[in-house]
């Protein structure tokens, strides 16, 4: 079964879906569904099986649009979403529907002041280089508007380790996804649009289903790396489902929180608590929705999120799956 | 025979750890009747050409930036130090390469945006950067090498990215040059040397050894992009940088220069007041001195993972090496 669940993360994780872009992801998981889902008017796709409970994933990921070409050809971006300078430049992208390759490029380091080599360039100074050699070149076949996403990539280590740049959220998207597939329980479920620039799917999802129950499956910041100061790391990457109490947009139900601890406790499924208040999911516009929805988030941790790289350990998914099926069972009971 | 197209030997040069080690094999099917290749005392890889006489000497250098495994951390991370110029701005959050034991695939670590401290240096310092593995078990030790990871792609126009093009696009030049003077009976050294992106020492002494007439180095050199002027750079697709400097030597410069104008074959001119920080430097004061000459191809972003050249600029440099050997 887990492997249905991981080839599911792999197929999602090569597809492109940047905010406002997520035809392709909205197509492939309503294909899985059989077409049980409806698109709404933002493009979330719902499937409605029991109005009262609701699990959410967002199936957009982070990345850029074209917003200007340069004489020679260049091409220049506005970010979508929280991305870092650092990890755009040198990363490879894809441009466009045609998923045009390019780079992001950057001045040698040889040509650099002492203050350049130490200091990062402005995003609105980085520019995509996709080997045309002018404008007119560039515009036979990408446009002003064109999405840009990084290179699809997708390692599965020996160790367990999965290699991906759009796992926040498409291990969300895998885990709901098997969840819908292997259980005939009330549940209804949301894949939603536009988390990555304000929730903005979520929102008007939430208010569509009027729910009293709402579950956010997302991927968390890990910051377990060994020069973490202690009680930073947020979570740790193999150590279980991340269960919130509180983050930047949501102070989480605290009956929830306290139910799928004790789930998770009970059945034996590895789970941990998030242990900083930082980041923010959907569940900052569901919990809002209408007269109030009692909202919790179980996460995958995930390392180096918003970037071409992040990872992920395959048994973590595993327990974000058991305990999201776990919690489904108990609220349905 | 083995495909000896810029973009096939390119696919597979760049597929080489840093260091290059692998080389002589894969270069042994491209080899003609009175060629024999051999890896020096200090790994360099040295591709001779039988004739009457000294040999010309063609230098490519085949490592390539790299980073160095320094320590291996509980929970599988690494530590690393730079093997040449890295440029550490876009490492957060790369993938890499880590051949160890076995080769398997990590990522930089990057430190979440919200624990950043605010006092900290925008671009970390080696001794703060590490590598993620997973866990790598016990495949890595200090001293295994690590490479960016990106293998070639092809842009637009037959433009070509990967990781490590510098130098490895002069290498498959200089490897098109010598496929292509196989019936000529001029005898011809070809170094692909190591160590030129720390101290020159594979090169310095490749060429002791080699006891050549001539050489001719073939290295990158930067393409203008947004930030490096065309004032203080070549251009992509714009032709073989000819370089010139007092390091140089002029007649064979200006040698090459008239070759190139006989052939058609579009040049830039590349002028440094000093020496080039290349491995002409070093070959130019083996032994007894030897006349050497420059040859650079345009690439962008080097030293990152998006190298960029243009094949067109690897064939154009190719066939002056091959018009130098023809016509000597």
């Amino acid at each position: 079964m887990s492997n249905v669940l991981i080839e599911h993360l792999r197929e999602l994780c090569a597809l492109r879906g940047v905010s406002g872009r997520e035809d392709a992801v909205r197509d492939y998981i309503n294909k899985q569904l059989c077409g049980a889902g409806q698109t709404d008017a933002l493009g979330n796709l719902l499937v409605r099986r029991k109005p009262k409970i609701a699990f959410f994933a967002h199936m957009d990921e982070v990345g850029f649009l074209v917003r200007y070409v340069t004489l020679e050809g260049f091409l220049m971006v506005a970010p979508v979403g929280g991305v870092e300078v650092s990890a755009a430049m040198g990363a490879r992208v894809r441009v466009g529907e045609q998923a045009i390759p390019g780079v992001f490029g950057a001045k040698p380091v040889h040509l650099l002041s002492a203050d350049e080599k130490s200091k990062l360039p402005a995003m609105d100074s980085l520019y995509i280089d996709v080997g045309a050699a002018s404008r007119e070149e560039t515009e036979k076949c990408i446009r002003l508007g064109d999405s840009v996403t990084f290179e699809r990539r997708y390692t599965h280590t020996d160790g367990g380790c999965i290699l991906s740049p759009a796992l926040d959220d498409r291990a969300g998207c895998a885990v709901l996804l098997d969840i819908l597939l292997n259980t005939e329980l009330p549940i209804s479920a949301a894949f939603t649009v536009q988390e990555e620039v304000g929730t903005r799917g979520a929102q008007t999802a939430a208010y569509a289903m009027k729910l009293e129950i709402a579950i956010v499956l997302e991927a968390t910041t890990a910051a377990d790396l060994p020069n973490t100061a202690d009680g930073k790391c947020v979570c740790e990457v193999g150590k279980g489902a991340v269960l919130s109490f509180m983050d930047n947009g949501t102070v989480y139900d605290r009956e929830l929180f306290n139910l799928a601890l004790r789930i998770a406790e009970e059945r034996g499924i590895p789970a941990q608590v998030k242990s900083m208040v930082a980041g923010g999911n959907d569940a900052a516009a569901i919990h809002k929705s209408r007269a109030g929805v009692r909202t919790l988030a179980i996460s995958v941790p995930c390392r180096y999120l918003h970037s071409p790289c992040a990872v992920i350990a395959e048994r973590d998914l595993i327990a974000v799956r058991d305990l999201c099926a776990a919690v489904a069972e108990n609220l349905c009971a | 025979m083995a495909d000896t197209s810029a973009k096939a030997l390119l696919q597979a040069l760049c597929a080489l750890p840093p260091d290059g080690r692998g080389a002589e094999k894969l270069l042994t099917p491209y080899l003609g009747e009175r060629d024999t290749l051999r890896t020096d005392a200090l790994a360099s890889v040295v591709w001779s050409r039988a004739g009457v006489g000294k040999p010309i000497l063609l230098e490519a250098h085949l490592d390539t930036i790299a980073m160095v495994v320094t320590a291996v951390l509980p929970g599988g991370f690494l530590r690393v130090q730079p093997v040449g110029g890295v440029d550490r701005r876009p490492l957060p959050a790369a993938a890499v390469t880590v051949w160890g034991k076995e080769t398997f695939r990590g990522v930089i670590a990057a430190v979440p945006p919200h624990l950043k401290d605010k006092n900290a240096p925008e671009v970390p310092e080696w001794t703060d950067i590490l590598v993620d593995t997973g866990d790598c078990g016990t495949v890595v030790y200090p001293g295994d090498l690590m490479s960016l990871d990106a293998p070639l792609l092809t842009l637009m126009n037959g433009t070509l990215t990967a990781a490590g093009l510098d130098n490895r696009a002069g290498c498959a030049a200089v490897l098109r040059a010598l496929n292509a003077t196989r019936g000529c009976p001029c005898p011809v050294t070809a170094v692909f040397a190591v160590h030129e992106e720390t101290s020159g020492a594979g090169a310095l002494t490749a060429a002791y050894a080699a006891d050549a007439l001539c050489a001719i180095a073939v290295d990158v050199s930067f393409a203008a992009c947004p930030g490096v002027e065309e004032t203080e750079s070549g251009k992509l697709s714009g032709g073989v940088m000819l370089g010139v400097s007092p390091v140089l030597d002029g007649a064979l410069t200006e040698r090459l220069r008239s070759l190139a104008e006989c052939e058609g074959i579009p040049l830039q001119t590349e002028v440094m007041g000093s020496r080039t920080g290349t491995d002409a430097d070093k070959i130019q004061t083996a032994r007894a001195g030897i006349p050497t000459g420059l040859l650079s191809i345009p690439l962008r972003n080097m030293h990152t993972a998006a190298e960029i050249v243009s094949p067109g600029d690897i064939e154009n440099t190719a066939r002056l090496l091959a018009a130098f050997i023809i016509n000597n």
